[in-house]
């Protein structure tokens, strides 16, 4: 049993490093820029490249609200922000805090990182969600 | 090797239910995390992701953490707390840290006694708690590895739901954190306070965590 102690505690070690290392996105880097080119190609009324930057469900479900195409209907939208000032991610979700004073949300994807939400401000509760110009 | 494997069996035993309980708990998760994934329009992600994401992370250590606890309490309260009629209580007349030569330190520690045990000073009282520091240890570690883990998974789930994220002090106060916490401790110490109770009046003939089948409900502090 003398001999298993030192194991059992290197593993442990492992664990801890893994779950310290290892817990956030593995590119937290890439959330900011995949935010920062959405709101880029809406001010440069690109709409077709704004749609890219957009989640499936979140481009359908602006596509329905807006009864337009998202092209279009991405061109709408009240956003304010160029720059990524804070960018937070956690496995797969991330949340980038822009220049203008609003947040954008975005979810990993086999593709890459793409926006779920975005023109999100903060609500007076703790518990409620973000009030967004578009989510899904 | 057959002697190894006989005198070791009841630690090898555990180990390999250990690897086989949190291999197959990892493919559970995995497929539990892709499902959620799936259900919320997300993708799915690989194995070795789910591996070293603290999805798994936190499944795994806020069930080590009361564990542990579980142990360390039990290391340190049966030096002082007792039990009429249990096993796992010490006799009634002899609670609390014994006499030096009661523990064979020192002076009265003989050949076969470990070197810490015969040294004095700070050696011999870090060796005489030792159990305790080191499952105390890996108990406070696991349950740091659990607040830093829990926070990156209970964040990852607000963020998906357009919330904003929690700093590490503001998880340590919140629900999710106490929640997980605490629904661990309350099985650990009704496993052990019951434990405790139920080996005074229920045998198990030949293991030593039994009192012997014939010995008195009123018998304290023997096994057999």
């Amino acid at each position: 049993m003398g001999a298993l102690l030192p194991k059992a505690l290197l593993t442990m070690g492992i664990a801890i490093a893994m779950a310290i290392t290892g817990c956030g996105a593995t590119d937290p880097e890439g959330a900011s820029r995949a935010a920062e080119r959405f709101y880029a190609a809406a001010s440069a009324k690109d709409g077709d490249a704004a749609c890219e930057e957009l989640s499936e469900t979140t481009r359908k479900e602006l596509e329905r609200d807006e009864q337009k195409p998202c092209r279009e209907a991405v061109l709408m939208l009240q956003l304010s922000g160029r720059r990524a000032v804070r960018t937070s991610a956690y496995v797969t979700q991330a949340k980038v805090d822009l220049d203008g004073g609003e947040s954008a949300f975005l979810e990993e994807t086999p593709h890459g990182w793409r926006v779920t939400a975005a023109g999100c401000k903060p609500t007076p509760g703790p518990e409620t969600p973000y009030d967004c110009e578009v989510e899904s | 090797m057959k002697k190894f494997i006989r005198e070791n069996s009841l630690s090898l035993f555990f180990i390999a239910l250990f690897l086989l309980a949190v291999g197959f708990q990892a493919l559970a998760g995995w497929q539990d995390f892709n499902n959620s994934q799936l259900s919320h329009n997300g993708d799915p992600i690989g194995f070795g992701r789910y591996l070293l994401s603290s999805e798994f992370g936190v499944a795994v250590l806020e069930n080590w953490q009361s564990e542990y606890l579980q142990f360390t309490l039990y290391v340190v309260a049966t030096v002082w707390l007792l039990q009429r009629g249990s096993p796992e209580s010490k006799e009634l007349d002899n609670p609390g840290g014994e006499s030096d030569k009661e523990q064979k330190i020192g002076p009265h520690a003989d050949e076969s006694s470990p070197r810490w045990a015969r040294v004095g000073g700070i050696r011999t009282w870090i060796y005489s708690n030792s159990l305790l520091l080191v499952m105390g240890a890996i108990w406070f570690l696991s349950w740091f590895g659990q607040s830093i883990t829990g926070r990156v998974a209970y964040n990852e789930e607000r963020f998906d739901h357009h919330q904003a994220g929690l700093s590490y002090v503001e998880y340590l106060g919140s629900a999710d954190f106490w929640e997980r916490t605490l629904q661990n401790w309350q099985s650990e110490f009704l496993a052990v306070g019951s434990m405790a109770i139920l080996a005074v009046y229920l045998r198990q003939r030949g293991s030593p965590e039994s009192k012997p089948v014939g010995a008195a409900h009123e018998h304290t502090g023997v096994t057999g």
